[in-house]
Formats: C-alpha cells, structure tokens, sequence
C-alpha cells in the first residue's frame, strides 16, 4: 500500500492575501471551481470524507434558484480542536471558502454554524466577517455569511440535524435521501463543509489543485489539521501529509510507551501497538476528522471504552432505538462484564 | 414507473412510492411500529430495516422512497438479527408488565415480541434506571413514561393531525423523553385531551383513564339508578371491538348489551343532539337578526358550534378572543346530563342524588368535558362517568355477552328519541348539515332544496368544507333574511380548525356559521374510538353514520316527538330561561403552554 | 459466561452499525469493535 513519511505541512495557516486569491476565484467560473476541487481529490475533512468537488457538483446542478453552503463548524467529536484554531487565526479562509463555494454552486447565503462553546470567539469574529463582508462585495461577489449558535448537542454535528437546528427545530437526524444537496437547509439544496475543508478548498484555488495533490496517497491527498491529545508530551495542533502510518505518527508524538492510539474520536476507531506499523492514517486505513488521541500503558482501555459509551449514552439524540437503546446496553453490558463472576 | 425486486419478486411503482409501500402491493409484510398511515414518515424506531443489496447499511423501509434497479431482501439472516435486536432493545426500555396492563392484547409491542417469540434477553432492564412516575392529573387519559418506547407517533399526532404540540421530545440519549412543557402534568398545558395520541400509541404509554369499576360499582348498588346514554359515532365502531369490520352498525346490539350490563335505562345522546340543534340554531338566527337586522355591534360572528370538548379547549387556549364567538349550548353530552338529573328524574319520580349519569362516548375529551366546574348544572356532577367505546366494548367482554348473537333491542324512553340529524353529528359536516335541515325550514317553511335531505357539500373528508345557502321565500318573521346567501363552513382535525382560526383572525373569512370538530373524521375518528384507526377506516365508519341517517324515519331533529314535547312540558320554547340555565354554558380563557 | 456476553454484546454493536439512522450512531460500534476486539482481556478483567 502507497505510504508517505510523516512531513509537517504549513499550508493551512500559511499567510495569504485573501484578496488575491478570491479576485482569482471570481474570475472562474462555477465549473472551473469544481473542476479544481475534483483534480485535487480533496474529501471532506470533517472525518466522512466525501469528495467536495462532487459535493460541489451536485449542488451546482440542482435548478432551485435558492441554495446554502453551510460551515460545519460543530466542532464536537472528542478530541477534535482544530476548527477552533483555524477560526481562530484564519476565520477570513473560512469565510473565503465558502464564497468560493458560494460561487460554485450558485448560492448567495451562508451560514456558518458555531459549537455553542465557541461562543467566546464570536466577537472578534464578527469583526473580521465584517471586514471580510466589505472586500468581497468590492470584489463583486454576491454573498453574504451569519452565525448561528448551537447549544451544545454533540449530534447537530451531523449534517441533516445541524440544519434542523439552525431552522429552530430540535437537533436530530432526517432520513436520507433526501440528501443535502437536494434538501439541506430550510429544504434547499445545500453544500455543507467541514471548516477545514473550505480552508482547504481555498487553498487550492490560491496554489492549485496540482500542488495540493502532490501530497498524501491515491485514496487520501493532501494534507490535513490533525488534533494531538492524550500521553504525548507535545501536544497541540499539526498539519500533516496524509499517508503515514500510526506507527509514524507515534514515533513523532508518543511518549515512548505508547500502547492505543484512537483516531477519529470516540466514532473512530481504537489501534493497538501490534497494528501501529500496518495501519495507514486515511482513507484507506483509520479515516480521521482530526482527533488523534494517544494512550499509554498506565490507561485502562476498560475505561476508555467506559468513557467512550458513557458520551454516546448522553449524546445519542435518542430518536431511533439502535442509538439510543444500544449505548445504554453496551455501556451497562460493559459493567455488568465488571461485576460478574 | 420505477422498477425494483422485493425478495426476488419485480414490482413497478410511482416515483415517491416507499419500500415499504411497494414491499405491501406484493403482499409482502415488513413489521412496523412508528410508522402510522396518518402520520409523516418517522423512520425511527428501525423495525422495519430491509437490506439493499450493495448498501453499506440496512435500510428504514418506511422511509426509503424506491428508486431503479433496487434489489430488497426483507428477510435476511443480517436483518433479521437486526430486527431481533431492535425489539429487544424496546423491550429493554419497556415496562412489560403485560398481564396488568390495560393494553394487553392490543398492544403493538406486544405483537412484534410475539412475533419474534423470544426467550430469554442478554439485555439489562434499563426501566429501573429512570424514575418514572405515571401522569394521572388529566381527567381524560394517562401518561406511563416507563412504557413509551419514543416511537413518536404521539408527538406527530399531536403536532401535525392537531396543531398543539402539547407533547414533544425532550432530553437527549438515555434521558430522552416525551415530555409536556418544561414536564408540567397534563391537565397544566394546552393539552385538548382529544385522546388522537392514545389512539395511536402502540403500546400502553397513552391510554384513557377509565372509570369501568366506578360504573360496575353503581350498576351493583341497588340504591342507584343508573342512566347511560350513548353518542351517535359509538354505534357504528363498537363492533370493531368485538369482531366485526369497520363500518358495522350495531345500534340495536348495542342497547341490547347495554341492558343486559344492568343499567337502568339505556337512552340515546341523539335525543340531545337533536335538542342541541334546536337551541343553537335559534341561537344562530338571533344572532344573525341582531348584527344584520339591529346593527348590534357586540354581536360576534361566525358562530362555531360547540360540541366538541377537544376544540372547545383548543379555542379557549389557543384563540381567546373568539370565546365570544362560540355557540353558548352545551354540547349533547352535557345537555344530556343535565337533563337526566332534572327534567328525567322529575318524570320518573327519582330522587336525583340517586341518579348516575353515565356517557358511552368516541372521545376522551368528554371525561374532561363531564369534569368541568361549568357542567353542574342540575345542582349534581351532570355526567358522572363517561366511558369510551373501547371501555364499553371491554365492560362487554367482561360481561360474557355474546355480542355477535344478540338480538337488536330499542332505547328506552324519555330521552331515548332521536332523528337522522342527531345521528349525523357522529361524521364532520354532521351538525351543521342538521343545524341546516332545521333552520331552513324554520326561516321559509320548506324543507332544504337538497335531494332526499342530504346536503352533500358539507359531507366527507376534506379538511376544510365550505358551502353557501341562499335563504329564499322567507315566512313573516324571518323576512330580514330574505335572499340571504348563509355562508358556512366545516373543519375536523384541529389543524384543520387552526387553518380557519387563522382566516378569521385575519379578517379573511367572511362566514356565519362554522363546524368545527377535534377530531379527523368529526367523532367517528375519536380519540376513544376503538384502535386502530386510519382514512379506510374512517371512511367506512362514515359511510355506516349516513346509512344509519337514511334509514331514521325521522330526519329532521325539531320533528324529534320527544323534543317537541321536552319544549312542551318543561323547556318552554329553545333559549328559554330554563334553557339557558340548564343547557347553556360559558368558556373560560386558558394559558397558552 | 464473560466472553458469551461479551460477544453478544458485540453483535449487539455490528446491528447498531447497520441500522442506526444516522451516521453517528452507526460509527458507535467503531469504538466498542476495535477496543474490544483489541483489548478483550482489559474489558473482561
């Protein structure tokens, strides 16, 4: 299997004139926009992984006068902290990525939809929304972005329950199809990106999709944000080439005694020491919407797991019976395991 | 057309159509359980899973609409675990205390656990984890939290059939709840008690509250005289409780078993209805005189009839403004109760604190209705005890009656006369169509110039109906409404009544006289009406109101000779002083949560 | 005894996986299946 070495990448929160790059993207036309994104391979990077220049796509060719890109920015999987970095320091690419996506599809809203405890960052957001409002209207750009708060349910992080809260609705999941880029938000077609990808796509229409895919493997190009957490003594924020190993990435990051590391949050999936070298970080292997979380040898992965179902117990929206019954199941199956005899 | 196979059999459908619908034209069964044919589709509780071939997960047949080329499998092992796991996970949240439980037998859980046959479960009973309490404060029904399996079926009732939400999920996870308004009780928020919820839950979270032993304790107590009356819509439902099709009339069966069960005297509520249209349709015409003919400004039009408890709740909620614009009678019911422990004990020489009033009623709402502070009219509790048709058909069974055998037996008298008019107030359009057969002949002395009396516009099952009468050839009296076009309309389903609130809020309606009733279907849908239901079966049950209507001899509720001679001996004539203090009411304003 | 549960519990999560409505739900089993498949000693012990 193709695997790449373990290389920091500065790509993300590389300095830019956003101005330069967006003039450039409204001299593309729709079609060229998508193209970019699909010749790059980018997928989502919100941890699913689908192919934005097909997302784009879709959405494009649905004929509804009145469309959405929707920012993900629900940040909530365990362990997952990089949007909060990236609109921390870059929120004019955020902002500037869904113009372009806006440009793509054919819509002229969007809406970025904000982890309720991001609260605190919303003031100097809006400060640079606005700036960033004034630049792209001077441009030409017929778009417009606002802010809507979520309250603090894990599961609005999924797409179809995220638009049912920004309409006011209680947070949980419709039946697909209908997909969002055919009913998304208030029922319109609507393309809704992870904050990092629509950096990302920005990034790619500043340097091409040519420089973006030269990174990562066939199935994951790129690079991406990962979120490093747990027993390691660095840890923090990184950009990363995608296509390394776990082994790799511990080599990097661990603290020497490194016994599990769970990529993905607790979604995804656990990797134990003996499949570190044999499992590639990605799409091909153990997919990650950033969160790498590392255990050393003194954790109980009883206790993860305990910690783990405990979260899902609470956070299951609680509307279809798998869900909401199965985590209590598993999580009281788990110590009643403890308990017997 | 679409194209697809269901276990290997091809079956061609309209775009839209869902698997599980397709899945039905093979006669293929696919259990459900949040799914309800009145209802959005919910695709939640996850019964009815199929596998796709090609599809990384099982599919929600109920909410997967087809599309070509798909290859269903409804049966396989991988679905079939599945299944298994989610019942067994519903049972786990469930209180399967089966044999007490009042929906045993009738319970859909039930069914599918049957079905499955299981033995023993590896899953932990999660009902003690909770600290469920069982919510008795409404008059009407119950709610046992500790046997809701969140299959929300009673929220969409509640929001989409009725327009109240009074009822909505709450919490997240293993908190999730059905929960009212910040968990106040029942009889605290805008709950109308229509009972639509309890008609559709499928296990025994939502059931009525049911007064049974109360009515076998005074029936044994041979001190009581017990009177029970029955509403036009029980007759034709009754049976589906007791082995017949929907749409079977039963009335004589009816009367038969209800004297058999040892009530004293068993009388009709369509005596009632037919004195209900001779009081609000005077009512209506002194209304109409007094805004067209005397220019009074106070007087509130349209009118809207006030017999159904459900909406009477709803406006009293919801739009309070309009108090003033609801008809005054009390709905035959109440009319009915008050009576009973005046007007009937006084003829038949009884003492009335020793009359118990019982009502066999399709509604819920009417045990909220009986409970009112309004509704003691006879200087007594007017309706002591009211059951519904389910709790009837269960006082039968109990009974032994072979019900199927009986022979058809006749009311008793003195308030057991009735018309086709009072029947029909069992279907939507009912009231009015009568109200219409009354007062068109008492404004010009002929019969209303519709074929054999049936006035089909305000007939059938749309949600809003709406008809124009032109008054022509008027007596003396009513010579002021002379080529007067009488606008009406009718709504059933509070969603319905919400759409026509609105017009009228908003100045857009320009009607006189409008129907409104709770519930879909008018009565024959209500909310204590046997389960289950659904259009079919309203349908036939409509079709069964207006057959029992055209067999009547008498049609015309002021030609009820009971009626006629109620006005003689006791009443005077309709909104007389005695009227007005027995069989008239007033509304109150409610908050609106 | 353990380990049949155990197990149960495991086909408990691969059905979570596969009829979930949403995708969250389905990605619960992720974390039982590979900590448990991994770690199966920790969890019974």
């Amino acid at each position: 299997m193709e695997q790449k070495a373990l290389t920091k990448v500065g790509l993300i929160f590389e300095k830019i004139d956003p101005k330069e790059v967006l003039q450039k993207a409204y001299n593309m036309t729709s079609n060229e926009i998508i193209q970019a994104m699909l010749d790059s391979g980018l997928k989502g990077r919100g941890g699913a992984g689908f192919p934005t220049g097909l997302k784009w796509k879709y959405t494009a060719a649905e004929k509804e006068p009145e469309k959405y890109i929707v920012c993900n920015a629900d940040e909530g999987e365990p362990g997952t902290f990089k949007d909060r970095e990236i609109l921390d320091r870059v929120s004019v690419k955020v902002h500037g990525g869904m113009a372009i996506a806006g440009k793509a599809i054919g819509a002229t809203k969007g809406i970025v939809y904000l982890r309720g405890e991001y609260r605190y960052m919303l003031p100097q957001i809006m400060i640079e929304l606005k700036e960033f409002h004034k630049m792209i209207h001077t441009i030409g750009f017929d778009f417009n972005i606002e802010y809507r708060m979520g309250s603090g349910a894990y599961i609005c992080g999924e797409e179809s329950a995220l638009f049912e809260s920004i309409e006011g609705k209680r947070g949980e999941p419709r039946n697909k199809p209908p997909y969002p880029t055919v009913s998304g938000v208030f029922g319109k077609p609507t393309s809704i990106n992870n904050v990092e990808t629509l950096v990302t796509a920005m990034m790619i229409i500043n340097h091409g999709a040519q420089k973006f895919s030269q990174y990562g493997t066939k199935d994951s190009r790129g690079s991406k944000v990962f979120s490093v957490s747990g027993d390691t003594p660095t840890p923090g924020i990184f950009e990363l080439e995608l296509g390394m190993t776990v082994q790799q990435f511990v080599n990097e990051f661990g603290d020497g005694d490194t016994k599990a590391v769970q990529v993905g949050g607790a979604s995804g999936f656990c990797v134990p020491r003996k499949k570190f070298a044999e499992t590639i970080i990605g799409f091909e292997g153990v997919p990650t919407g950033g969160s790498m979380k590392l255990f050393n040898s003194s954790r109980s992965m009883y206790n993860v797991l305990h910690n783990y179902l405990d979260f899902f117990a609470e956070e299951s929206c609680g509307q279809c019976t798998p869900c909401r019954v199965g985590c209590q199941q598993l999580l009281k199956g788990i110590e009643r395991l403890k308990s017997m005899k | 057309m679409i194209n697809l196979t269901i276990n290997n059999q091809s079956v061609s459908v309209e775009p839209g159509t869902t698997v599980l619908a397709a899945a039905r034209k093979l006669n293929i069964n696919i259990p459900t359980l949040c799914n309800h044919d009145d209802l959005c589709v919910a695709g939640n509780c996850r019964v009815c899973v199929v596998e796709q071939t090609g599809a990384r997960t099982l599919i929600a047949a109920c909410a997967m609409p087809c599309s070509d080329g798909m290859d269903i499998h409804t049966n396989t092992l991988k679905v079939r675990n599945a299944r298994k796991h989610v019942i067994e996970l519903l049972l786990s949240e469930h209180r399967s205390d089966c044999t007490k439980c009042y929906k045993n037998q009738n319970c859909e859980l039930q069914s599918l656990a049957n079905e499955f046959a299981f033995g023993d479960t590896i899953f932990l009973d999660l009902v003690e984890d909770h600290n469920y309490s069982i919510d008795r404060s409404s008059p009407s029904f119950m709610k046992d939290d500790s046997k809701c399996i969140r299959c929300q079926r009673c929220v969409r009732t509640c929001d989409q059939l009725q327009y109240i939400s009074a009822i909505a999920v709450a919490n997240k996870g293993a908190h999730q709840k059905i929960s009212s308004f910040h968990n106040k009780p029942m009889s605290h928020v805008v709950c109308t008690n229509c009972g639509q919820c309890v008609n559709r839950c499928p296990t025994g979270a939502l059931v009525e509250k049911t007064y049974i032993d109360q009515v076998w304790d005074a029936i044994y107590d041979p001190e009581k005289h017990v009177v029970v009356q029955t509403a036009p819509a029980v007759r034709i439902a009754l049976g589906e409780d007791l082995g017949y099709d929907p749409g079977e009339r039963v009335t004589g069966k009816m009367v038969n078993a209800l004297k058999q069960l040892g009530f004293d005297s068993v009388l009709d509520t369509d005596f009632t209805a037919d004195l209900t249209i001779m009081e609000e349709g005077t009512e209506l015409l002194v209304r109409l005189k007094k805004a067209l003919v005397d220019g009074d400004k106070k007087i509130s039009l349209p009118m809207f009839t006030s017999c159904s408890p459900g909406w009477i709740k709803f406006i009293e909620h919801k739009y309070p403004e309009f108090l003033p614009n609801l008809s005054t009678c009390k709905s035959p019911q109440q009319m009915f109760g008050a009576l009973a422990k005046t007007f009937y004990a006084q003829k038949r020489n009884l003492d009335p604190s020793k009359v118990v009033s019982v009502s066999i009623m399709p509604c819920t709402a009417k045990k909220f209705e009986a409970d009112r502070p309004e509704m003691r009219a006879s200087g007594y509790k007017d309706v002591d005890y009211v059951l519904t048709t389910r709790e009837l058909a269960v006082m039968i069974k109990q009974a032994g009656i072979d019900f199927k055998n009986l022979s058809d037996e006749n009311y008793d008298s003195i308030m057991g006369d009735s018309t086709g008019a009072g029947v029909i107030f069992g279907a939507t359009g009912g009231v009015m169509e009568a109200a219409l057969r009354t007062a068109y002949e008492i404004v010009t002395g002929r019969e209303v110039p519709f074929k054999n009396l049936n006035i089909t516009p305000v007939r059938g099952m749309d949600g809003v109906k709406e008809a124009t009468v032109k008054i022509e050839g008027c007596t003396e009296d009513w010579k002021f409404l002379e080529g007067a076009e009488l606008k009406v309309a009718i709504a059933h389903g509070l969603v319905n009544a919400n759409k026509i609130m609105d017009m009228v809020r908003k100045g857009e309606a320009n009607y006189h006289f409008v129907e409104i009733m709770a519930c879909p279907g008018g009565c024959l849908g209500g909310g204590g009406q046997p389960i289950p239901t659904n259009a079919e079966i309203r349908k036939n049950r409509m079709k069964a109101i207006y057959s029992e209507d055209e067999h009547m001899v008498l049609r015309k509720s002021h030609l009820n000779p009971e009626v006629i001679a109620i006005y003689k001996d006791f009443l005077g004539k309709p909104n007389s002083k005695v009227s007005h203090e027995l069989l008239h009411t007033h509304y109150v304003e409610r908050d609106h949560f | 005894m353990k380990s049949t549960y155990l197990t149960e519990l495991t086909k408990l999560a691969d059905s979570m996986k596969i009829a979930a409505k949403c995708g969250l739900g389905q990605s619960v089993g992720n974390a039982f299946k590979s900590i448990v498949g991994n770690f199966r000693e920790e969890i019974i012990y």
